[in-house]
């Protein structure tokens, strides 16, 4: 009773608020009048008069004609309004005779006055909210009942850097940034084709911001267009802050623990996908761009393969194949050799090891969990740490953590080295994504190896393949050129093929260009 | 219907984490077994022998990590134990030491003459390492002259496991061809299954060491070591099967010695068989050599020096040959060349009439004719022609 009651008194209170809401935002309608006092007290109204919104009334030269302009302090660029707008409608009697009749007279404002690149004419307050809301500015003229809408975007962001989280040795620098016009630039200026499109969403009910899909027509499959389309309306939540809800919402499966989204900071990558045939998906707010769909070949792709030549591009991926191996596999195959098949190791190691581990309390699985986890939690702290004591960090961690645990025996040095290894191999994949999800895999191995040996990780490896064989990227299989087999795409994904000999795009994105993507090579 | 699965879910994985982890002993609780030797200790009265097996054991920490390095003490231990069958001796050393006997690192196998010499009490012994599947196929046997608990005894001086400095005599024995190849158990099972004579490697204990040189003659039918070859009549083995890698011949140039090192030994064995008392055996043997080391003055780079080299080196390992090829037909009496295979694989129909009385009975092997015929070449002399000069007379 008591906690009926309880809840009770709670959703009272919510009632009573949403009336109050509820009654207030009945106060403004959502029309615009032709009394320009009453449109000026809807806006007030609606947003509730907050200290940032401006609202400048003027009159227009030598008449009595009143207009406003409305806009939103720290979104709007202030010189475009003052040189542009408001000078330009302060001083309009100039040289001209301005007819007298209002909706003449808004004409020629809107046509020949104001001389601003990016403007609207609009009729419904719905507009002119998203418009100020985003950094435009609105024109209202006492006696009309339409407004005009200009595009004043000005506010504080970040420049263009070098992006964090996948630094190259040789490319460009370049890095996505948190407005969106600016990325779909940075695209632009990477793929000058006409057939380039931009497709707007917008996501969200209170965030209303603005999602980007842009593929390259005549390239793309349009099914996969369609599909993308129809699983990002089905997005209906109140903010998307970040790509990565959207990932989250339109991905296949959420309970694998793969990516089916590749997302990056760096056009150039973007370009390359796109020019693949692939479909990339930009968020106002966030410097992440998602490119779908990807296949596990992808994940373990970097633009730098191509930067170089292709003796070392194959080396390269080789090595990071290697990396994925070693960072998966390694604890496990340590568990799995020391605690069940000391057979199969050569028998001056299997002494050593043996040797070493004479004085450790726990078994092989207890201890390579325990640093697994010690690992982990040490790479947690030093990302959250400021750049330079979270180099230290790592370091002090690493070493002398673990050479006194060796000390004080409490785990081998084997261990220690098998971890660190791994570490090290997890850190040279190019996709931080891909990289946390192996991490996952590689606690899944260990148990696996705990309990069964080298059986149970082959069992648990059978399982994770089937997993991989069945999931889908956007319809894409997930592990497109190894299975089914593309042949042709294989010149690509472990080796790196001179680039004279990749000419076509993948297969398995079933891309509708007949032209390849380079014809070889020119005969001079 | 969500409870059932629940449950289904929850049984499995306990069923997994209860059942998995049976098999798990970790590294430091095994008891590396790397060696073991077999002895005689003494005939019981219903005609079963009392067996003493020595397994050599690992003691891990005394190996010590390069590092750290390893203390004054042994790294192995041998402990021994008596019985009838190797398996109720493993059974009794179990509850003798710590650590539970692991034997997939086992390395060598010495056993004494005493037990190769009573028949069929080798094979016996070879039946648990060929059974078990701990065992792997390519553990070394060797025969010991004393007791094999000796040679396991041996601490040596580079290494820190006997088993290991056995083992590493054996491969790195390629220079010498007075030695045999090492002998894999293997290739011993493929031996005790059919009827030739084989050779087994053997070794001694000196004082501060071991001597691995010669072989053991087994003879297949009786299945016992009948005899053995010494380092001159090993060496004669492995030319005639072609089976040396590296080895020196020792021949005299007026008077001087010279060492010709042997770089590559091909031997062609033709059998012809006109009839059963009449098979005559050509041996050829093809030799390719270096000259090692001479004491004498002559220049090497005259044709005519190098021809009377090439004759000596062939006269040499005529004499070898035959020497060995005597001892088997006329001491040992038993078919160690291979001349049967031979016969069995390119004279089939032929074999099929000698084969119940090829070295036992009738003993049509100790009747045959063998011709041995020898060719040499020197193909180089080293870095210098002549070392000194001959100025007085003597």
């Amino acid at each position: 009773m008591v906690r009926g009651s309880f809840f009770k008194r709670n959703k009272d209170k919510k009632d009573k608020k949403q009336e109050k809401t509820n009654n207030e935002q009945e106060n403004f309608s959502i029309e615009i009048g032709k009394d320009l006092e009453k449109n000026l007290d809807n806006i007030r109204k609606m947003l509730d008069k907050p200290n940032d919104l401006i609202i400048r009334e003027f009159t227009i030269r030598h008449s009595d004609h009143k207009g406003a302009l409305v806009f939103i302090d720290g979104l709007v660029d202030k010189d475009v309004i003052n040189n542009r707008i408001l000078l330009r409608l302060q001083r309009v009697n100039e040289r001209r005779d301005l007819p007298s009749s209002d909706s003449k007279l808004f004409d020629i404002i809107y046509r020949e006055i104001i001389s601003v690149s990016d403007i609207q004419r609009s009729k419904t307050l719905d507009d002119v909210s998203n418009a100020i809301l985003y950094g435009g500015t609105a024109f209202y003229l006492d006696g009309i009942d339409d407004v005009l809408i200009m595009d004043t975007k000005g506010w504080e962001s970040r420049s263009i850097e070098e992006p964090m989280t996948e630094p190259v040795i040789r490319g460009p620098r370049e890095g996505f940034v948190e407005n969106l016009r600016t990325n779909m630039v940075l695209i632009r200026r990477h793929i000058q084709d006409p057939n380039l499109r931009f497709k707007t969403h917008q996501i969200g009910r209170r965030s209303k911001r603005n999602l980007v899909v842009t593929y390259i027509d005549g390239i793309t499959h349009p099914d996969l267009l369609k599909e993308i389309n129809r699983r990002l309306k089905t997005i209906d939540m109140d903010d998307a802050p970040e790509s990565g809800y959207i990932e989250q919402w339109i991905e296949d499966s959420f309970l694998s623990p793969f990516p089916q989204f590749l997302n990056t900071e760096r056009p150039d990558r973007v370009a390359f996908s796109l020019l693949e045939g692939k479909v990339a998906i930009l968020l106002d707010g966030t410097p992440f761009v998602l490119i779908a769909p990807i296949s596990i070949g992808n994940a373990l792709q970097s633009p730098e393969d191509y930067y170089e030549r292709w003796t070392i591009g194959t080396l390269l991926r080789s090595l990071r194949y290697l990396a994925a191996f070693i960072a998966i596999f390694a604890p496990a195959l340590y568990i799995a050799l020391v605690s069940f098949h000391q057979g199969m190791i050569p028998s001056k190691l299997a002494f050593s090891i043996a040797a070493t581990r004479d004085g450790v309390p726990f078994p092989a699985f207890v201890e390579a969990f325990l640093m697994g986890v010690t690992m982990e939690l040490l790479r947690e702290a030093g990302a959250r740490l400021p750049k330079t004591i979270g180099q230290t960090i790592g370091i002090v961690g690493g070493l002398v953590i673990g050479d006194a645990a060796v000390q004080a025996g409490v785990v081998s040095p084997i261990m220690v080295i098998v971890v660190a290894l791994t570490a090290i191999a997890s850190f040279s994949l190019p996709a931080y994504s891909v990289a946390i999800s192996f991490r996952l895999i590689r606690f899944g191995f260990m148990f696996a190896a705990a309990i069964f040996g080298l059986y149970g990780i082959i069992i648990a490896y059978i399982m994770v393949n089937i997993h991989i064989v069945n999931l889908k990227s956007i319809g894409v299989p997930y592990s497109a050129p190894f299975a089914p087999s593309f042949f042709s795409d294989w010149k690509d994904l472990v080796l790196r093929a001179p680039i004279q000999v990749l000419t076509k795009r993948p297969t398995y994105l079933k891309t509708t260009d007949p032209e390849s993507a380079n014809k070889g090579g020119q005969k001079t | 219907m969500i409870r059932r699965k629940i449950c289904f879910l929850i049984s499995s994985v306990i069923l997994f984490l209860l059942t998995g982890c049976w098999d798990q002993v970790d590294i430091e609780e095994r008891g590396f077994v790397v060696g073991a030797g077999i002895d005689l200790m003494d005939k019981k009265q219903n005609g079963e022998y009392q067996i003493k097996l020595t397994n050599q054991f690992v003691v891990p920490s005394s190996l010590g990590t390069p590092a750290q390095g390893g203390g004054e003490s042994k790294a192995f231990s041998n402990i021994s134990a008596t019985g009838e069958s190797m398996y109720a001796i493993d059974q009794e050393m179990a509850q003798l030491t710590s650590r539970s006997p692991f034997f997939e690192h086992l390395k060598i196998i010495v056993i004494s003459k005493d037990v190769a010499e009573i028949p069929n009490l080798f094979a016996e012994m070879m039946d648990i390492f060929l059974r078990d599947p701990e065992m792997r196929r390519g553990i070394k046997v060797l025969i010991s002259d004393g007791d094999a608990k000796d040679i396991l005894d041996v601490k040596p001086e580079n290494e820190k496991l006997t088993a290991i400095y056995i083992e590493s005599i054996m491969e790195n024995s390629f220079k010498i061809a007075s030695v045999l190849e090492p002998v894999r158990i293997g290739a011993v099972h493929a031996h005790l299954l059919d009827q030739n004579s084989y050779v087994i490697p053997k070794i001694a204990a000196i004082e501060k060491g071991l001597r691995y040189e010669g072989a053991a003659v087994f003879h297949g039918y009786d299945n016992k070591m009948i005899g053995e070859l010494d380092g001159d009549e090993t060496k004669g083995f492995n030319l005639i099967t072609g089976n040396s890698k590296k080895g020196t011949l020792k021949i005299k140039l007026d008077e001087e010695i010279i060492a010709y090192e042997l770089e590559e030994v091909k031997s062609e064995i033709r059998v012809d068989t006109k009839a059963k008392d009449n098979i005559t055996i050509s041996v050829k043997i093809n030799v390719e050599g270096s000259i090692a080391e001479t004491f004498g003055t002559q220049s090497l780079l005259k044709k005519k020096n190098l021809t009377e080299i090439q004759k000596q080196v062939e006269k040499e390992i005529e004499k070898i040959a035959n020497h060995t090829i005597k001892k088997a037909q006329e001491e040992l009496r038993a078919d160690v060349l291979g001349i049967g295979n031979i016969l069995k694989q390119r004279h089939y129909e032929f074999w099929q009439t000698v084969k119940n009385e090829w070295d036992h009975g009738e003993n049509y092997f100790a009747k045959s004719k063998f011709n041995v015929s020898a060719n040499a070449k020197v193909r180089a002399t080293g870095s210098t022609n002549q070392t000194k000069n001959q100025w007085s007379d003597r």
